[in-house]
């Protein structure tokens, strides 16, 4: 794992995975709440961030990396530090995430560097199709 | 028919779970948390079990199970993973399989708690129960977990608000709640104090606190941090996989610090476990499997332990010809990227429910939820054994009797 302090490109952002119930819910069992499939593909990020990206909240970004592309909604979040982004676990940060022994013991499965560019502006609706893959797909599909 | 229940939907294995069950479904479920409720739901929804499957055809239990055991007696260099998700028994029989192959066996504590599990056995780290939380701690760390979210209950049942003394107006429990994190969580917000550090730094703050209690730090939290600890009479640090992976699995300077820490009070560390038997496969490959060993283990001559045994390295380096996947869910959980390596090699899977796995596996049994539907015991995250009383019936075999099948089909 590189340390906190590398410096980064403006088009580069670090991004942490954590926990989210409704995630969790609707991926694996019944999900009581009928979009929570939107916060897997959500970054929340810094509005300072944002500013600097000339990213709209709402926007839909592609993030990259070697391992793979996702595209994905941004959510401005004051409570979020400049620098990085927050996604729900899962497997759809897991299309960026890698397992390589020679740089790291653990997959980089909670701390993920990516680059990014917007690719479309703020969307009003947005249908996503239930399972993992579907969100992924089906946000592609809007974003061309 | 009304019934009090285990919830296994995590490793806090609720134990005050009241169902109302009709025609063997769950007409009411009461103080489940809201991961538990929709665990308990989904096992009524049929469109969300799983279904034996060849090829991705259809089929009944019986054919699957006939595909499964040849797969694995013509497999070389079998691999058996998972089984967290299981009962003791089902866990034994699961081990005695392995063995009887001449696999090797992993689980998902190779890449999340299995350290910390395997320093508690081998006395590197204190511990105590969850019952010791409860009626002495006075310190609770949350270190890179957000329990609201991964253990809903956790801080309401297990550990902060059951407790018998309650300070200032009455309601606020008689203990410390600190949370070390990386962001603002639900946690956070109800913390008495927050330390936090940048995502990957956990490892400089370690340092600060050893540094601290040494006499020659100067920061400002970590000194903080030991004071803290110095003035309590039980220490506890709930470790989160934020912390594990900070550390990039390498504990020793967490452990240093716990060890320094002890010199001034009582320490104890419990892993926030997120499979409801994780803890309870670590034990059981250690101490009932006889091999000394929390996981990563092969037995194709003995039982060796190794790096190289990890499903991690094993998907790496394509080792294995044949994978036999038990309740887990790695499609999910793991690099897209690390589980394409698995295209071309035939993968078992045994799981209750419909998960990535399973769409990807070349056999499914669909089997009984563990607990829910099976009776059986379970090693809570602290190490206590809880005992499952099953709620309701089930269609489909447990996983123990698949295993057990499984295993008579390749010793004859």
């Amino acid at each position: 794992m590189t340390p906190a302090s590398r410096e980064r490109s403006g088009s580069s952002i670090r991004i942490v995975s954590h926990r989210d119930v409704f995630d969790d819910l609707g991926r694996g069992e019944s999900c009581p709440v009928g979009d929570c499939h939107h916060s897997a593909a959500t970054v929340r990020m810094s509005p300072t961030d944002m500013e600097a990206m000339q990213i709209e909240d709402g926007a839909t970004i592609e993030l990259r990396t070697d391992a793979g592309t996702l595209v994905a909604r941004t959510c401005a979040d004051t409570s979020c530090q400049p620098g990085f982004g927050y996604m729900a676990v899962g497997p759809t940060i897991n299309v960026l995430t890698s397992y390589d022994p020679d740089r790291s013991h653990l997959p980089n499965l909670k701390v993920v560097d990516v680059e990014i560019r917007v690719t479309g502006q703020p969307a009003t609706t947005t249908t996503v199709t239930p399972g993992p893959s579907g969100v992924i797909e089906e946000i592609n599909a809007q974003a061309e | 028919m009304h019934r009090r229940i285990v919830c296994t939907r995590c490793g806090c294995l609720c134990d005050d779970i009241d169902v109302e069950i009709v025609q063997n479904k769950f007409r009411k479920v009461e103080n489940a948390c809201r991961r538990g409720a929709a665990f308990l739901r989904a096992s009524d929804d049929r469109q969300r079990r799983a279904r034996c499957s060849v090829a991705g055809a259809e089929t009944g239990p019986e054919s699957a199970i006939d595909n499964a055991g040849q797969l694995l007696a013509k497999a070389r260099r079998p691999l058996v993973f998972g089984l967290d998700n299981s009962t003791l028994a089902a866990q034994a029989a699961g081990i005695e399989l392995a063995r009887s192959l001449k696999a090797v066996i992993d689980d998902t504590s190779s890449f999340c708690h299995g350290s910390v599990v395997r320093r508690i056995f081998e006395a590197q780290l204190p511990t105590c129960s969850l019952a010791d939380v409860r009626d002495q701690a006075d310190l609770l760390v949350y270190w890179g977990s957000n329990p609201h979210h991964a253990h809903p209950r956790h801080l309401s049942n297990l550990a902060y608000y059951p407790r018998e003394r309650y300070r200032q107006t009455g309601w606020i429990p008689d203990a410390r709640l600190v949370c070390i994190e990386t962001r603002e969580t639900e946690t956070t917000s109800i913390a008495d104090s927050v330390i936090k550090v940048a995502p990957g730094d956990d490892g400089l703050f370690i340092r600060g606190v050893i540094d601290s209690a040494q006499g020659t730090s100067s920061a400002r939290e970590a000194n903080a941090f030991v004071e803290m600890v110095r003035k309590s009479r039980l220490c506890v640090i709930f470790v989160g996989l934020g912390l594990i992976y900070a550390l990039d699995g390498h504990l020793q300077p967490f452990v240093d610090m716990v060890a320094k820490l002890q010199e001034y009070t009582r320490m104890a560390v419990i892993p926030l476990v997120g499979h409801f038997n994780m803890r309870g496969f670590n034990r059981s490959l250690y101490y009932d499997g006889q091999t000394g060993f929390v996981n990563k283990v092969s037995f194709a001559a003995g039982a060796a332990h190794g790096k190289r045994f990890s499903f991690l390295e094993q998907l790496r380096t394509q080792a294995p010809d044949c994978v036999l996947i038990i309740g887990s869910n790695p499609f999910a959980s793991l690099p897209r990227s690390l589980m394409s390596n698995l295209r071309g090699i035939p993968v078992i899977c045994l799981d209750p429910f419909t998960t990535l796995t399973t769409q990807s596996a070349d056999v499914v049994v669909g089997t009984a939820i563990s607990g829910i539907e099976v009776e059986g015991d379970a090693v809570r995250m602290d190490g206590e054994e809880v005992h499952l009383p099953p709620a309701k019936t089930a269609d489909s075999p447990s996983d123990e009797a698949v295993l057990q099948e499984l295993l008579q089909r390749i010793r004859s």
